[in-house]
């Protein structure tokens, strides 16, 4: 029986995304971007497409922080906070890797790589997932968009407790506070 | 031996762990290893099941999925039809049955057609169930319970399925020689593999050898193998670093199911009976080292049981220590036969003779080199089998010479004893080896083809399916094929799948084509054709090959439409290169002449069960809640999936109360009070930049550019061709950012041609950022006379005086304490606010407006009541007036259309519809007398029609068809809109509108009668808009 994965509610945070026309711009805003505050992660998604994240209880300061930041320059920053919510993976790397081929084709690597992001298809769900630093466990985020995070939820859960197959690299899995 | 167990062997059987299983009601035993198939043929269950179209009794005749017949009704531990007794692993209480037979397996009344299959031959329905014509309804039903093979399941499948992707560099389909030599050339590359075969162990047919022979090294690529290394040996050594290797994925049991271009295949996992994975699979390249199938061979009543190809006696001998008969024939390439007829003696059975049908050579005794323990099996070369005896079980074969000419005056036999044409051989088993049709089909499924090519791209062929036969080579071909193929990945181990331009598989060539044996001899003609089967799947004969020939039927794509070869569920896996090949040799060609038909995924059956998916019921799709949906939902909302995944609240009834009465409660609450709706599903948008303007005026067809921050108007979103993509609201919020709405169910396709325009369509303006924010704003509409009153007791800063805040304007502000942006528009053709506050905002806000609203009258409403409203002010409905088809003139909406300010998207569409004489569909209002409702889709013809008419004054020609039609509240009445040819010309007019039967879903078009309506403007409710201005 492996360990179990854990899965727990995205914590709040207050979230910015920022825009702007690819190419020379967007080198710009990515460089100002990354002199932001150590507190401030900023997920790049795709050309001149960013989705930054602070803490909740600074929401408004930090909507102030980067809009001014990009002054001068041709960028959306938009208060996506409440857009985004989702579910945090914790578990052994064999087993959150199952758990997150039941919904696509994870490459490995991506587990491996504290701080990488990989937009993709989950399942039916346009989701982010961003993995943590963890010293003996992998630690993924899926992001979705608010609206489909409930019924994220019954997906994961859904696959939770499945037992392995033949070449399944078991999942023995629970909700965390189940 | 106990039945046709042998006392030892069997490779895959554990006898220590026995088994007990039903067959037809009988108990059986068996043991843990065995499959279905093999347990009944040790028991001496020779019929498992009847034939398709002459129900003939059908024995077990090969080992893998190129069975035909041996399909079997599950009905414990799991209820499934059409399972495949070769396929199906025995397991403890197993229950199974035949199908396909009444009232019973040794007794079946559909064996009646067997009698008459004279007057069944191929083409019979095409030809006799067309007269007359009325009577096909009564064909239609005996067509249909004659048709198929098992029955459904009465409950709700018990397997559990569950989807698994993965990807990978390299995917190696097949575990033989050839297969496990790639396997082990890729992982020796450092790339990743998933490695897939239908078997629990790599060996292919090699497990079904009881020889182990060493390998001949000097025949070998450098390092494959070690000087004296025998096959298993090598098996086992490579499978260890295989298998070990970290980028590996081994799918054992596995079927690759599809290929696909840009490098995506699915297969299918079978972890026991109770338990399905279904792998999604991504890779750049692909070996196909999926062996061959072996043929059967054509003779009269080649379809008995008891005839067995040669292959699967071996399996079931080598695997299951099970002899297939007492006494056997072999008939085929006797090299082929020998190490059979050696395994066979070695069991205990009685080999009575091998029938090459090969011209003769000296002797008719085995090769020199053929184990002694041969020297008393006959060899009849130059000899073939002619006819099968025996109906429930072959009991005896007759042969004859291949060639009459070449062999009549001098039969030959074993041991000076001689044999003439006609004679009968007794048997109780017939071991058939037709030759090899490689196993190209996944490859074909890729767009291959089976023409002489060497060139080869993302697939590779190799081992068996290229003609190998021999362990060396076929080790090889799989190894020095997989290292170039793997030279050819220019990309790193970890790249990703190949581009759709360069994913073509090569076009396959089987190094030296086998001969082919399946067809010895003249084939019989007229009566007796029809007892020589070419697809026992679909009991389809020589005869009905002919008589597709002749009748014109040359190509084999027709042929297999015209006769159903290769139609039924082996998908002609085994068969269909033998009715190809009997083809061919009526039109005169040369073997291989004519190319095989195209395969089709796939590979094997699948329960849809296992493509729909671990998320059966309402979880099959996602879906979407609103910060609302808790709330709608404990109020007793009737929910509703209305589009784009959203759950909506349809309407909120009462206790006792019904739809209609919920709907006419929450439309007077609008219309008299105030209603609350949740909005949030709505598409928004923020376009922003210097060139944002410019941007939404060439996208939109309205003047943008005259709009002052705050205001806003209607807005059309237009396809190229003119016709509405969607609808809804532009405002301008400052002067370089916009508000665009859309419709819920449109978002995505809105969205994606946002991102076009800016992409593609517009590309000189790069200072345009398109912003989708539909998800951080919760939506809730305050709708009805008192709407301003209601928002005024809850208190905001907003001055929301008539004057101050008009109709088509937006103001940003605090409403009930909550920061909103609020804009003044409508849907409902009433005084309404659009509120739009943060997600975290909207229970808060909802709970105090209908708090607030008490006293006021308010009343929640549902997508329903907003669709009631909206057809009563005449309001257009994308995906019910907007069909796809509609241009703006068409629903009235030429007003929104500032044609001359210059290009936009669609204009030149639409001038040209102006410029159009043609007729256009229109939207128009319809009303009728008494009665309920019109039906939403019913098509409209003129007031003088006649159903039954296709012609003439009378016809009853569509001129169009009712969008929307419900029972106004507000009028009470029933009213509908339509889209009318030339329907606002006709205003006033009379038609005649179709009613459908009460069970129309069962008897289609018949039953459908009219009903007069009388075509009006469709603005049923206060036409001069002075409400939704107030």
């Amino acid at each position: 029986v492996a360990d179990p994965v854990l899965l727990r509610r995205l914590p709040e945070r207050a979230r910015l995304s920022v825009l702007c026309p690819p190419g020379e711009t967007a080198d710009q805003v990515g460089a100002r971007l990354d002199s932001l505050s150590r507190r401030v992660v900023a997920l790049r998604l795709g050309p001149g497409e960013w989705l930054l994240e602070g803490p909740f209880e600074l929401e408004s300061e930090f909507h102030r922080q980067v809009t001014d930041c990009l002054t001068g320059l041709l960028a959306d920053v938009q208060n996506v906070t409440d857009a985004w919510d989702g579910w945090l993976l914790e578990g052994p790397r064999e087993a959150v890797l199952a758990l997150l081929a039941q919904g696509g084709a994870i490459d490995p690597v991506l587990i491996d790589a504290s701080g990488s992001v990989d937009r993709r298809l989950l399942g039916p769900f346009a989701a982010l997932l961003f993995v943590l630093p963890a010293a003996q466990a992998a630690l993924v985020e899926i992001r979705v968009e608010r609206s489909y995070a409930d019924s994220l939820g019954v997906w994961l859960r859904r696959r939770l407790g499945r037992t392995a197959g033949s070449s399944g690299g078991g999942i023995i899995s629970r909700e965390a506070g189940a | 031996m106990s039945g046709f167990r042998l006392p030892q062997g069997g490779r895959l059987i554990d006898r220590d762990r026995p088994l007990r299983f039903q067959f037809d009601g009988r108990s059986f035993a068996g043991f843990q290893g065995d499959t279905l198939a093999s347990a009944l043929i040790a028991q001496g269950v020779r019929t498992v099941a009847r034939s398709f179209k002459f129900h003939r009794p059908r024995g077990i005749r090969a080992a893998g999925w190129e069975d035909p017949n041996a399909f079997v009704r599950l009905l414990a531990p799991v209820c499934e039809a059409n399972v495949l007794a070769t396929q199906l692993r025995l397991s403890d209480g197993l229950e199974a049955a035949s199908q396909h037979r009444w009232p019973s397996l040794a007794f079946d009344v559909g064996a009646l057609a067997d009698r008459l299959r004279l007057l069944l031959p191929a083409g019979f329905y095409y030809k006799t169930f067309k007269w007359p014509a009325r009577a096909w309804p009564f064909y239609e039903h005996l067509i249909r319970r004659a048709a198929g093979l098992g029955a459904l399941p009465d409950r709700a499948s018990q397997v559990e399925v569950e989807r698994r992707h993965a990807q990978a560099a390299v995917l190696v389909v097949g575990a033989g020689l050839a297969g496990t030599a790639a396997a082990l050339a890729v992982v020796r590359s450092g790339r990743s593999l998933i490695w897939a075969d239908e078997g629990d162990q790599a060996g292919g047919r090699v497990l079904d050898q009881s020889d182990d022979a060493v390998l001949a090294a000097d025949r070998l690529p450098p390092g494959l193998a070690r000087e004296g290394q025998s096959v298993r040996q090598w098996l086992e050594q490579a499978c260890l670093e295989i298998e070990t290797a970290a980028r590996t994925t081994r799918l054992a049991c596995t079927t690759v199911l599809s290929l696909h271009e840009h490098g995506e295949a699915i297969a299918l996992e079978r972890a026991g009976l109770q338990s399905e994975r279904l792998w999604l699979l991504r890779v750049d390249r692909v070996v196909l080292a999926a062996g061959a199938f072996e043929l059967p061979m054509a003779f009269e009543d080649n379809d008995r049981p008891g005839i067995m190809l040669a292959g699967a006696v071996a399996h079931y001998l080598e695997r299951y220590a099970v002899a297939c008969g007492r006494r056997a024939v072999l008939a085929g390439a006797e090299g082929q036969l020998q190490p059979l007829a050696r395994a066979l003696l070695r069991a205990g059975v009685e080999v009575a003779a091998i029938i090459d049908p090969r011209a003769p050579v000296t002797d008719g005794r085995l090769s020199p080199a053929s184990s002694p323990a041969l020297d008393r099996v006959p060899v009849h070369r130059g000899w073939r089998i002619s006819r099968a005896f025996g109906r429930d079980g072959i009991d005896s074969v007759r042969i004859e010479p291949t060639d009459r000419m070449a062999t009549a005056g001098s039969p030959i036999g074993a041991s000076g004893k001689t044999v003439r044409p006609g004679d009968r051989l007794d048997c109780d088993l017939l071991a058939v080896h037709g030759g090899w049709t490689p196993a190209l089909q996944l490859a074909r499924q890729a767009a291959g083809t089976c023409s002489a090519d060497g060139s080869e791209d993302w697939v590779c062929v190799v081992g068996a399916a290229r003609g190998h036969d021999q362990p060396e080579s076929c080790m090889g071909d799989g190894w020095h094929r997989a290292i170039g193929l793997l030279g050819k990945m220019t990309r790193g181990p970890t790249s990703g799948a190949s581009s759709g331009a360069t994913a073509r598989p090569e076009r396959i060539a089987p190094a030296a084509a086998p001969p082919i044996l399946a067809l010895p001899g003249p084939i019989p003609e007229g009566l007796a054709a029809q007892r020589v089967f070419i697809d026992c799947a679909s009991d389809v004969t020589a005869l009905d090959i002919a008589l597709a020939q002749r009748e014109g039927y040359e190509a084999p794509e027709l042929l297999k439409r015209y006769t159903t070869l290769g139609m039924g569920p082996d998908q002609g896996r085994g068969t269909g290169p033998l009715g190809i090949e009997l083809l061919a040799r009526h039109r005169g060609l040369a073997p291989g002449h004519l190319e095989p038909t195209r395969a089709r995924p796939p590979f094997v059956p699948v329960a849809f069960g296992t493509l729909a998916g671990a998320d059966p019921g309402p979880l099959i799709r996602p879906y979407r809640d609103t910060p609302l949906s808790a709330w709608h939902r404990e109020a007793g909302a009737v929910m509703y999936e209305s589009g784009a995944n959203w759950r909506r609240p349809g309407y909120y009834p009462r206790v006792g109360e019904s739809l209609d009465q919920a709907l006419r409660r929450e439309c007077r609450a609008v219309r008299q009070a105030v209603g609350l709706y949740d909005s949030t599903p709505l598409a928004k948008y923020e376009i922003s930049g210097p060139q944002a303007e410019a941007f939404l005026e060439r996208l939109l067809p309205s003047r943008v550019g005259a709009l002052k921050p705050g205001r806003g108007r209607y807005a059309l979103l237009l396809r190229e061709d003119g016709r509405l993509l969607d609808d809804g609201v532009i405002f301008r919020l400052a002067s370089d950012r916009f508000w665009l709405t859309g419709t819920a169910g449109n978002a995505e396709a809105v969205q994606a041609w946002l991102d076009y325009a800016r992409q593609w369509l517009f590309r000189d303006l790069r200072q345009v950022i398109v912003a989708p924010v539909s998800a951080q704003w919760a939506t809730i509409v305050v709708c009805g006379p008192k709407a301003r009153a209601l928002i005024t007791k809850l208190g905001t800063d907003l001055d929301l005086d008539a004057a101050a805040f008009p109709f088509m304007a937006m103001r940003a502000g605090r409403v009930a304490g909550c920061d909103a942006r609020v804009f003044r528009v409508s849907f409902t053709g009433e005084l309404s606010y659009e509120l739009n506050v943060r997600p975290r905002d909207a229970l808060a806000l909802w709970l105090q407006l209908l708090d607030g609203g008490r006293d006021l009258g308010i009343e929640p409403i549902g997508s329903e009541a907003n669709h009631v409203l909206r057809v009563e002010k005449g309001f257009v409905s994308i995906g019910h007036e907007a069909d796809g088809f509609a241009n703006p003139d068409d629903l009235g909406l030429g007003w929104a259309v500032h044609i001359d300010k210059g290009d936009f998207v669609g204009r030149r569409s639409i001038l040209r519809d102006r410029a159009s004489a043609l007729p256009r569909p229109e939207l128009v209002g319809l009303e009728v007398d008494d009665g309920p409702a019109l039906e939403e889709g019913a098509q409209i013809v003129d007031a003088a029609a006649r159903l039954g008419h296709e012609t003439g004054p009378d016809a009853a020609r569509s001129q169009g068809f009712v969008t929307a039609s419900v029972e106004s509240a507000a009028l009470e009445r029933p009213i509908a809109l339509a889209l009318l040819e030339r329907g606002r010309a006709r205003i006033g007019e009379i038609v005649q509108v179709t009613v459908a039967p009460p069970d129309a879903s069962e008897r289609g078009h018949a039953g459908l009668s009219l009903r007069r309506a009388t075509v009006v403007a469709p603005v049923f409710y206060d036409p001069e808009g002075v409400r939704l201005r107030g």
